[in-house]
């Protein structure tokens, strides 16, 4: 905000781990099975269940604590935190208080033209509520428990985000961190990413943050933005106004724009949290974390600079492609067999990127496999193939997902590089225009580009360019 | 240590937070009731622990883990008949929306 007041911003974001099972018991944690099908007695907190944990989310917790440069906790207990409602039969949430896995790290994100360092004061491991569907009409609501249970991360940042585009950005950047890691895939949509955010204003120059609200319920990218715009503007009238800005849980309305305050009609929350005596604790020895972190995919800001360093790619190509995991795997499987970073890069964010798109496919549908993007670019670079027949080509692989070797072969596309062969269709184009010839020979140079389109289309478009321009030249030349 | 004894308000609050029912007339035991259990906890205070680490667990084991794998329950139709009311697989349960939930 341009002006007189600062704004501060701190996120929460919950990240939904996409590990096979539950947090603590056997039962699926997929996404979009028929409403109760993924329960067991635990999931219904029957008497004499009994939780165990799932050692791939304390491993996911701990590749996104080293992600996000945390400090990982060594000695870690989990805690109940109370509350009565249907999405959590048990009667608590199983969660961890005090002593989250991770602390003390910070992110890089992108804000404007430069970078920015934001805290994460923590990441810590909990189980997820139920869903519940209200009905007005009938006066019920109707619960499925599937997704009580599914592990989720909640990253609390710093309040060190200073716009909405920066807290935009920072969901961004833990998105594709978790999607990196392959922890979670981070659809908002299906409510695997959400985030509740706490925004003030504070007048410029001053250290002490202003009275803060928490809003709730912005769950896409887009309504991030909106719901801090709406939310800013909102708190800057009531300063302006000479009122103050009271502390309240808002929520973001998406059809309005807007945000509201939520007017809990409920006792303040007294969550009265304590240690779960089921669950016995949990320790992180250091060689655990080591080995967590060699198992660790490299992460986008290390691919990126490597991309920009060693491959000469551009800053923005570097960051088109790291963006998603699976864009710079496919990045390197078609250089791998091409040799060549920045015709690899080019096909695949102009030519692939376009079909996928005009498609609505994404990347791991491709009907073009890296390997044989890689084999038609070395058939480019190998003039088999001229770089405008390839686009033929290659539409031709995407629509059939045929090799590009037998492409060219079926279709003979197959460039002609051989100079005699071609010194014979220049020939032919002289003798077939004889009145066109003369002009030519005479001093009427306009007719090159004449002759050219002659050859082409003797040749059906396979004759090396420049080596027919070349020979007509001397054919020219020659008839003199 | 009498001054933490229960008050009617703390009866009624807690009634409140676990969702029981308390007559107004049984405040007064409860109180009264609670807060003599709680006094007897309240002799350990006499030893000084100051150097004693919180024990929040009594066997001892950590890292009790389980390998992320699926196993369907065989019994869930069971469970879902426990259930007092049903919409197919729904449980129905009187009309409740918090207000962060859409209804």
């Amino acid at each position: 905000m341009q002006g007189e007041y600062e704004v501060v911003i701190g996120l929460e974001v919950h990240v939904q781990l996409s590990t096979a099972s539950k947090i603590f018991c056997a039962s699926s944690a997929a996404y979009g099975a028929d409403p109760n099908n993924n329960i067991d007695p635990l999931t219904f907190g029957l008497p004499g269940s009994l939780p165990v944990l799932n050692k791939q989310v304390v491993e996911s917790a701990i590749m996104m604590g080293l992600a996000l440069h945390c400090q990982i906790r060594r000695f870690n207990r989990f805690a109940r935190k109370h509350y009565f409602y249907p999405d959590l039969p048990k009667g608590y949430q199983i969660s961890q208080f005090d002593e989250p896995i991770c602390e003390h790290g910070n992110v890089e994100i992108e804000s404007g033209d430069s970078t920015r360092t934001i805290g994460i004061t923590r990441i810590h491991m909990e189980e997820d509520a139920g869903k519940n569907i209200h009905d007005m009409r009938t006066s019920a609501s109707l619960v499925d428990l599937n997704r009580a249970g599914v592990p989720l991360l909640e990253i609390v940042s710093e309040p060190d985000i200073r716009s909405p585009a920066e807290a935009s950005s920072y969901l961004k950047k833990i998105r594709q961190l978790a999607r990196y890691l392959g922890v979670s895939d981070g659809n908002m949509e299906e409510g695997s990413l959400r985030c509740d955010a706490n925004v003030s204003l504070r007048p410029r120059g001053e250290l002490k943050f202003g009275t803060r609200t928490e809003i709730k319920n912005i769950n896409s990218f887009k309504f991030v933005e909106r719901a801090l715009e709406y939310e800013i503007a909102r708190q800057h009238a009531t300063l302006k106004k000479g009122e103050p800005v009271i502390q309240e849980t808002r929520l973001f309305d998406s059809n309005t724009g807007t945000t509201h305050s939520m007017r809990s009609k409920e006792e303040s929350a007294d969550y009265r949290y304590f240690p779960d005596p089921d669950l016995p604790p949990l320790v992180v020895e250091e060689s655990w974390i080591q080995e967590v972190g060699v198992r660790m995919p490299r992460l986008p800001d290390d691919y990126k600079k490597e991309l920009i360093d060693k491959h000469g790619l551009s800053e923005y190509d570097a960051g088109v492609l790291t963006s998603e995991r699976s864009w710079v795997d496919y990045f390197d499987s078609t250089l791998e067999i091409c040799g060549d970073a920045k015709l690899a890069c080019n096909w695949i964010t102009s030519e692939l990127f376009g079909l996928l798109k005009k498609e609505g496919k994404e990347i791991e549908e491709s009907p073009v496999k890296p390997e044989d993007l890689g084999t038609l670019i070395s058939l480019i670079k190998k003039k088999t193939v001229s770089g405008k027949m390839a686009k033929d080509v290659f539409e031709e692989m995407f629509a059939s997902g045929n090799k590009p070797e037998a492409i060219i072969k079926d279709k003979g596309l197959e460039q002609i590089t051989d100079e005699d062969a071609i010194r014979k269709i220049v020939e032919q184009a002289f003798n077939d225009n004889e009145a066109q010839a003369t002009q030519f020979i005479e001093g009427k140079d306009k007719l090159h580009g004449f002759f050219v389109g002659q050859v082409m289309k003797l040749s059906k478009g396979a004759a090396n360019p420049e080596i027919t321009n070349k020979l007509i030249i001397a054919e020219r030349d020659k008839r003199k | 240590m009498s001054e933490n004894e229960f008050t009617e308000e703390d009866i009624e609050k807690l009634g409140t937070l676990s969702r029981i029912k308390i007559k107004p007339d049984e405040r007064a035991s409860l109180a009264e009731d609670l807060s003599s259990i709680l006094g007897y906890i309240h002799k350990l205070d006499q030893y000084d622990v100051s150097e004693v680490e919180p024990l929040s667990h009594v066997h001892g084991s950590t890292n009790v883990m389980r390998a992320d794998s699926v196993k369907e329950y065989d019994n869930k139709e069971g469970i879902l008949n426990n259930t007092p009311d049903r919409s197919g697989t729904f449980i129905k349960v009187p009309l409740i929306v918090r207000p962060d939930e859409e209804a």
